[in-house]
């Protein structure tokens, strides 16, 4: 006989409780040092209790102009992101529908851009956007960015789109529509939690992006992960602004993430599909 | 002039031919059921009709239009789909505005329509649900009151009740002739069951293989099947075949032999191998032996209500008559019996082509 036994319940809460730990310490320590004043920052054993200090947070925003960072950030994350859900799900939607035996192909042939070290092509898109005038403007990033993250919306959204049964486009035909407003309206609804899982992929993706930012940014549309990093000199680590930096940046990260886990939830709770 | 006219149309799958060369003229109005077994090109006919495969050859009209090459949706047909195809993340009221959306009316006559639908089919208390939320028999509904709405000249059925259980589909069966009645539309009904065909039907199309047997009311395909096939399809239990040899003037079958009938005489010749063909219901029993009557062993005997239904041994093949219930009868023992000579079908044996 099985009894729902407590040591078992024990076991999943101590794993859950070992799990917790590993993922959350190095945020505690985020969130902790940035309030930590910088004399006992690295105190042997470490001081757990300390009467926290907002000068980190100050200092971040009046010695840089970090807003200006966060934003550029914003709008390289969710440009590239709109980017490549528009067109990676028309090519998904393409992919998924048109049959024809070199179909395949192409779908891998968009998978291969992704399988690209990325430094390998750090110089000749320099030179490409240098060329174009494109150097420190976020449109670089986000060309940049959606390179990578079409083929994963493409490849993604590709077997959302296949889940989606062809009988209710064929039923939407009948009614009188048109191939756009099938899948306007009939499909990419029914596919919405694959837009909501491509949109955290690629949102994540271009928001922690870091060598490419590096590279074809300066002072005008440098990113926030870059910026947090030039607290990082050859004279001194500023660790107390670095950590205030980071938990700047977790955060837009975790609002869209909860706002696309609406969505998410809502696609697969849709039900049934008879 | 016809609503709808099929002509030499025939639908290829790479090298494969499905349906063959189908000649069919529907008239406004009519309605059509599309009968045969599994396979044997029924949707895929449907769905040439509908737009959703092309026409590989031949030529498809509505109305005096050819539209072999015109859109699903300019083609001004509705269909009601087997699964239903219910937009999922739509409430039934957003899936009839849907179908509306196209027409582009203006919010009240929209409101009208689909109220006056939903009324007739009675699903107004559904109208806030999403299609999760509704039985097997609502969703049936709400995927007629979508097909409806849009008030189509030309209405599509692809198996429609083949998901309900056996009381609803006979409910919605009654239903569908009803609103048939009502709205003077023209049907194609795909179904592979012949009730739903005999009793919904002004003319019954018969498919095998992708090939029409035969086009005729549900009367004529039941009196006058034009071929074995046919024969044997249409009608439960299914009519008793038989081959039998023409000898003097008379066909000799395994167990049992027949004079030939005045009007076969001319048509068929001495020693030819003919097919017999007669409906269990033909076979009139006797109670007593008697020198014209044949005589079969009963194997066994299954109740039906009011009529009886026996297993008959006849020669050395399996034989079905229908009796009325009371008679008596054991299995184990012979049964003598006659055949409605008028009720009686004669076929070729190897065209399986009608020789009447
Ligand atoms: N997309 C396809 N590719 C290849 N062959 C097909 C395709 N669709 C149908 N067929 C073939 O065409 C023939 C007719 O199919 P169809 O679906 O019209 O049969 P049906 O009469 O509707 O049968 P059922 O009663 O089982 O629905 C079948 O032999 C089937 O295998
Ligand atoms: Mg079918």
């Amino acid at each position: 006989m099985i009894k729902p036994s407590s040591q078992k319940t024990f076991f999943v809460y101590l794993c859950l409780v070992i799990v917790l730990i590993v993922f959350m310490t190095p945020i505690y320590i985020i969130v902790s040092s940035s309030i930590k004043p910088s004399p006992i920052m690295f105190q042997k054993p470490p001081a757990f209790v300390f009467s926290p200090t907002w000068d980190h947070y100050v200092a971040l925003f009046s010695e840089r102009p970090f807003l200006k960072f966060i934003t550029n950030s914003l709008i390289v994350a969710l440009g590239s992101t709109a980017f490549s859900l528009t067109f990676g799900s028309l090519a998904a939607y393409a992919l998924s529908r048109i049959r024809h035996k070199r179909m395949n192909d192409v779908a891998f042939w968009i998978l291969s851009m992704r399988m690209f070290p990325p430094i390998a092509v750090v110089v000749p898109y320099y030179i490409i956007f240098k060329a174009a005038g494109l150097l420190d403007t976020p449109i670089a990033l986000i060309i940049i960015y959606s390179t990578a993250n079409i083929p994963l919306t493409v490849w993604l959204m590709k077997g959302f789109f296949d889940e989606v049964p062809r009988s209710l486009e064929e039923a939407a035909a009948l009614d009188g529509h048109g191939l756009l407003g099938i899948f306007w309206r009939v499909t990419l609804p029914l596919a919405a939690p694959g837009l909501a899982v491509s949109a955290v992929f690629c949102f994540i993706f271009s928001w922690n992006e870091f060598i490419f930012a590096l590279m074809l940014t300066g002072s005008q549309a440098q990113t926030a992960t870059v910026a947090v990093m030039s607290f990082w000199s050859s004279d001194a680590v500023q660790w107390g602004r670095i950590m205030a930096g980071s938990f700047v940046i977790l955060i837009p990260g975790v609002i869209f993430v909860l706002t696309c886990q609406r969505w998410l939830v809502r696609g697969l709770t849709l039900g049934a599909i008879k | 002039m016809p609503q709808i006219t099929l002509k030499d149309v025939a639908k290829r799958y790479g090298d494969v031919e499905a349906v063959h060369g189908v000649n069919l003229e529907i008239e406004q109005g009519e309605f059509v059921v599309l009968l045969g077994p599994s396979g044997c090109g029924k949707t895929t006919t449907l769905r040439m009709v509908a737009g959703l495969e092309d026409v590989s050859d031949g030529e498809l009209k509505i109305g005096d239009i050819v539209v072999n090459d015109v859109a699903p949706k300019d083609r001004g047909v509705a269909m009601v789909f087997q699964n239903y195809a219910l937009y999922p993340h739509m409430t039934v009221r957003q899936n009839m505005e849907f179908a509306l959306r196209p027409l582009k009316l203006s919010s009240e006559q929209r409101d009208r329509r689909v109220n006056e639908t939903s009324a007739i089919l009675e699903i107004s208390d559904l109208m806030h649900r999403k299609p999760a939320q509704l039985s097997g028999g609502q969703r049936q509904r709400v995927a007629m009151g979508r097909a409806m709405v849009r008030t189509p000249s030309v209405f599509l059925f692809d198996e429609p009740l083949s998901n309900l259980d056996a009381k609803l589909r006979t409910q919605m069966r009654k239903e569908i002739s009803r609103l048939h009645k009502r709205l003077k539309s023209t049907v194609l009904y795909v179904t592979h069951d012949q009730i739903e065909a005999m009793t919904l039907a002004d003319k019954i199309v018969i498919m095998r293989d992708g090939y029409v047997e035969q086009i005729g009311s549900p009367e004529e395909i039941y009196a006058t099947p034009k071929s074995v096939f046919v024969a044997t399809f249409v009608g439960n239990p299914s009519m008793n075949v038989f081959k039998g040899l023409v000898r003097k003037g008379r066909i000799l079958a395994d167990g049992f032999e027949l004079p030939i009938p005045s009007h076969l005489s001319d048509t068929v010749g001495e020693e030819q191998e003919i097919v017999i063909g007669f409906r269990p219901s033909d076979i009139i029993p006797y109670q007593s032996d008697g020198s014209n009557f044949h005589k079969a062993r009963i194997e066994f005997i299954e109740f039906l209500g009011g009529q009886t239904q026996l297993n008959l041994r006849l020669g050395s093949h399996g034989c079905v008559a229908e009796v009325p219930a009371a008679q008596g009868l054991v299995s184990g023992s012979d049964f003598f019996f006659n055949i409605n000579s008028d009720a009686l079908h004669f076929f070729d044996v190897t065209s399986g082509r009608s020789l009447h």
